[in-house]
């Protein structure tokens, strides 16, 4: 599977980040699982949690990603959150919780 | 309210009265314009906006998730949670409040040092009192840390310890402290507990309901005790965002 944003062509590793047309970033699980994007700076988030949705085989509404703490929207970029390379962004699938499994009844 | 929800002995801070102290408080019940209003928005599409409180985005279909018994989901945790911090930040009688964010516990059990990142824009100590949603095999319960009288409570709508979620909160204040040189804040004149004699779902489904009536008392200063659960409406009780 490719990434939707990830270029076939080099894209030109900019030396000046001010510039930087694309970004190389890490999708983090907290299964463990890690997979590596590179994509334009102006790419919205939706299309980042598309491809990691299909690739962890979950509905990509049920993704939930956060840098640093903070919610990323569908409609951010890397660029307006100001992203480095490398950085890495936690994913978590929705929770919701209503008892313990074992427990009869819900 | 509090009338339809028996069990539930409410009590809720008094500004003239001092910390340990405390009065009966009331939660108001649903006026029937806000009940309309919200059937209304029930019916329009699932990702229409309904709200946006501190940019937590709630739309329709996370509303649902308050209908019956459905399951909280998170944004309806987080959004709740946003409200409480919002009311205190906005009545200086009641305790500044802080809330993490609603997989905050979750990243802390998988990454302990990194659980930094998520609170280094705040100084914790800075609040008197800490909100943690815990979501731990699809149960929602609800962690307290009080700075004022260096108490953590876990609280459990099934009644149930959980020594190892305390552990780890208090490893994490002790990170915390250690990074805010507040070492002095947080040392070992703390203690931690999980609740006894709270109020206990009688069903598979009300665990995030009862996670955020905890948050709601705690950030009143409000004491939370009852001897049984049954609770009828409170998934109208938490809506509308």
């Amino acid at each position: 599977m490719s990434n939707p944003e990830s270029g076939e062509n080099q894209g030109g590793p900019s030396s000046s980040s001010e510039h930087k047309e694309f970004i190389k970033l890490k999708v983090k699980g907290q299964e463990g699982d890690e997979i590596h994007f590179r994509l334009k700076m102006t790419t919205p988030f939706s299309k980042i949690k598309k491809n990691y949705a299909e690739r962890v085989g979950v509905a990509a509404g049920s993704i939930r990603l956060i840098f640093d703490g903070n919610p990323v929207s569908d409609s951010d970029t890397p660029r307006n959150l100001s992203l480095e390379d490398d950085d890495i962004i936690e994913a978590f699938v929705e929770q919701t919780g209503g008892m313990l499994p074992g427990l009869s009844a819900c | 309210m509090g009338k339809d929800i028996e069990g539930w002995q409410d009590v809720s801070v008094n500004p003239d009265v001092k910390r340990g102290e405390r009065s009966s408080f009331e939660v108001p019940p649903l006026p029937d314009g806000l009940r309309l209003l919200i059937g209304k928005a029930l019916e329009k599409s699932q990702d229409h906006v309904v709200s946006n409180i501190s940019n937590q985005r709630v739309c329709v279909n996370d509303l649902k998730t308050l209908v019956g018994l459905q399951w909280l989901n998170d944004v309806i945790v987080n959004a709740y949670m946003a409200l409480i911090v919002k009311r205190n930040r906005g009545d200086q009688r009641l305790p500044r409040a802080l809330a993490l964010d609603v997989y905050f516990h979750t990243f802390l059990r998988s990454n302990p040092i990194a659980a930094h990142q998520w609170t280094q824009k705040d100084d914790i100590f800075h609040y008197d009192s800490l909100l943690v949603p815990v979501n731990e095999s699809n149960h929602r319960s609800l962690v307290t840390i009080d700075m004022r009288c260096k108490g953590i409570r876990y609280m459990d709508s099934l009644g149930r310890r959980n020594d190892d979620c305390l552990r780890r909160i208090v490893a994490f204040l002790t990170r915390e402290a250690s990074e805010n040189e507040r070492t002095q804040v947080f040392s070992n004149d703390w203690h931690c507990w999980s609740m006894q004699d709270l109020p206990r779902q009688e069903n598979g489904s009300d665990c995030g309901v009862f996670a955020l009536m905890f948050a709601e008392h705690a950030s009143r200063d409000a004491a939370t005790c009852s001897k049984q659960a049954g609770r009828k409406n409170e998934h109208e009780r938490i809506g509308p965002p």
